[in-house]
């Protein structure tokens, strides 16, 4: 699905986090926000993701308002995924992953039908974790719980995944795992994926687009290309920086100063 | 294992706890009914169901067993109640830590009925408008202390403090005023603090079932959106849950719950806190398992720890407060959760 921000203002009481953002995100497009800390990233994803209302502006999905849907209809479109969950109450993967299919069972049906537990084991094995189904969250390793999220979010069947930080915490061989996870989602299902995202060499190499904000306004977006010039990054981020093509595969950035 | 068959076996644990629970429930009951200022063998017990089921003539003991029916039937739905206000309470709060009794549900509940009886105690002939006393003396006492815990940064541990605060301020009131009272309610000064069954009548019995019922169903209901909440305030809204609305309607169907425990048998503390953790041990943390086991548990515990209490009060002079052994299983169990909990 087509997903379109016109104009979102956000504030956090009197202080204007997201000003006048704009832009549109294709069907089976992986879109990375990127920006430094404190400039409006996870702001902007939980106003896409309706759990925040944006005071002014609107979020559009295939032409409708989302926040003119119901929340559970709301729930089945766009799935908003954190950057950890706290566990407590020796909560176990399966119990988070199956949550997930709340938006698609009655509220009152209390449990969960055969259908919904085909969902929840095909999720688990697309990320090869379907071996921690019964461990309690907080016995597993970073990479793994990250894995758990992408499964819960990919259970929930959505049409837009908006993804915080999916690869903080993670060492090298994940982070490529979870990107190329993401990709190969978004290509062969043809799903709408934006993730927020610190890591500007992987946000390059495996996004179609990249969002470049800074103190809530976009001041960049397009191709990694266009979008991570030692320019912007200087502008942005302080930093000075060389930007080196690699033979194969995208962009390298060798930071050289701050400002 | 295939993920079908553990979520089955998970079914299936869930149902063997509760015949487990409901079993432990029915010999808890069988002793509690034989325990007292005279004993009786299970078979008297037995006899006194028979003749109640019109299978016997009328045994001569049935009268006491009979008024120990009511007292234990008392013990066991107080139990329930509690049971589960302390699953809401902790859910919410995403708290392990938490407790109605520990965050004030308590005695406020107790401060709002007392204030009453002095100001106007007419409202308190009928027992349910006593009920609804209690009920908004917990509902403040609860909001009171999520308001400080917010204002005191809001972290588990603000939480628990918070709730110190208050039901310190508050037991304090439900102290003076209970002492003012006690001429009134005809009730000693410390079994009006600190709970008891020995005055439970029939009637106790009909608007706790009432309110376990209205409670219970609602919990039920909420038992899902819980369960996202306690992934965090986000989490539950990207499922399409008000975060904000969940919340509201838990708190008030703990204070429910509470207020009408405090209301008929006084304060017990520490059973909403001891209930959902054996619960989770048992079947884990799904709220919509744990819920219906933390009924059964606290059913029981409550009508075991009333035996005690009758044990116990046969080597003393009138009646010992059940608070008081609730506290002694209670409180070292939260000294562990404690500890567990800030070792991270």
């Amino acid at each position: 699905m087509k997903v379109k921000v016109l104009g979102v203002e956000f504030y956090y009481d009197s202080l204007k986090v997201l000003d006048n953002v704009e832009f549109e995100v294709n069907e089976g497009e992986l879109v990375s926000i990127i920006g430094p800390n404190g400039a409006g990233k996870t702001t902007l994803l939980k106003c896409i993701a309706r759990i925040l209302k944006p005071r002014k502006g609107a979020v559009y999905v295939d032409g409708v308002s989302l926040w003119s849907l119901k929340p559970r209809e709301a729930a089945r479109i766009v799935a908003y995924a954190e950057t950890s969950i706290v566990p407590e109450f020796q909560l176990t993967v399966l119990d988070y992953v199956l949550t997930a299919r709340y938006p698609h069972t009655n509220p009152v049906k209390l449990w969960e039908d055969y259908r919904d537990i085909e969902i929840v084991e095909q999720a688990l094995r697309e990320l090869g974790i379907a071996h921690l189904a019964n461990r309690k969250l907080g016995q597993i390793s970073s990479g793994e719980l990250q894995r758990v999220i992408l499964a819960r979010i990919i259970a929930q069947e959505p049409k837009v995944l908006l993804i915080d930080e999916p690869t903080a915490f993670l060492d090298l061989k994940y982070r490529l795992e979870v990107m190329e996870i993401l990709r190969k989602l978004s290509k062969e299902k043809n799903l709408t994926i934006i993730v927020a995202i610190h890591d500007l060499e992987l946000a390059a190499r495996y996004s179609d687009k990249l969002i470049l904000i800074h103190k809530g306004k976009i001041v960049a977006a397009g191709s990694p290309r266009t979008v991570l010039t030692p320019e912007n990054i200087e502008k942005t981020y302080g930093v000075k920086v060389d930007v080196i093509e690699h033979f194969k595969h995208g962009l390298i950035i060798v930071p050289l100063e701050p400002l | 294992m295939k993920l079908s068959e553990l979520y089955q076996f998970r079914l299936r644990r869930f149902f063997a706890s509760i015949i487990l629970g409901v079993v432990l429930l029915v010999i808890a009951l069988m002793v509690s009914l034989s325990i007292g200022s005279t004993s009786y063998g299970l078979i008297d017990v037995l006899h006194a169901f028979a003749w109640k089921l019109g299978l016997e003539s009328k045994p001569d003991n049935v009268l006491i067993i009979e008024l120990r029916l009511t007292r234990s039937l008392v013990a066991l739905l107080t139990g329930a109640c509690l049971g589960i206000a302390g699953v809401l309470v902790q859910s919410i709060t995403r708290n392990p830590l938490a407790e109605p009794f520990l965050l004030g549900l308590s005695s406020t509940a107790l401060t709002t009925v007392a204030l009453t009886v002095l100001l106007a105690p007419s409202i308190l002939a009928i027992r349910y408008t006593t009920v609804l006393v209690a009920f908004m003396g917990a509902f403040i006492g609860f909001t009171l202390t999520l308001l400080l815990s917010e204002l005191a940064g809001g972290s588990p541990l603000a939480l628990i403090l918070a709730g110190i605060a208050v039901s310190s301020i508050f037991s304090g009131f439900s102290h003076v005023l209970a002492f003012l009272v006690q001429s009134e309610l005809r009730m000693p000064f410390l079994i009006l603090l600190l709970g008891t069954f020995s005055s439970s009548l029939k009637p106790d019995v009909t608007l706790l079932s009432i309110v376990l019922g209205i409670g219970f169903t609602i919990s039920m209901v909420l038992a899902k959106p819980l369960n996202a909440l306690l992934y965090g305030d986000d989490y539950a809204s990207q499922l399409g849950y008000n975060p904000r609305t969940i919340r509201r309607i838990s708190s008030l169907i703990a204070s429910f719950l509470t207020g009408a425990t405090v209301a008929i048998v006084g304060i017990i503390g520490f059973i909403g806190l001891v209930v959902p953790h054996l619960a989770r041990m048992l079947i884990g943390g799904d709220n919509r398992q744990v819920v219906p086991l933390s009924a059964i548990i606290g059913g029981s515990l409550l009508v075991l720890a009333d035996v005690a209490v009758r044990i116990i009060s046969a080597y003393g002079v009138g009646e010992l407060p059940v608070s008081a052994i609730t506290s002694i299983i209670g409180a070292p169990f939260f000294a562990y959760l404690l500890i567990r909990k800030m070792r991270g």
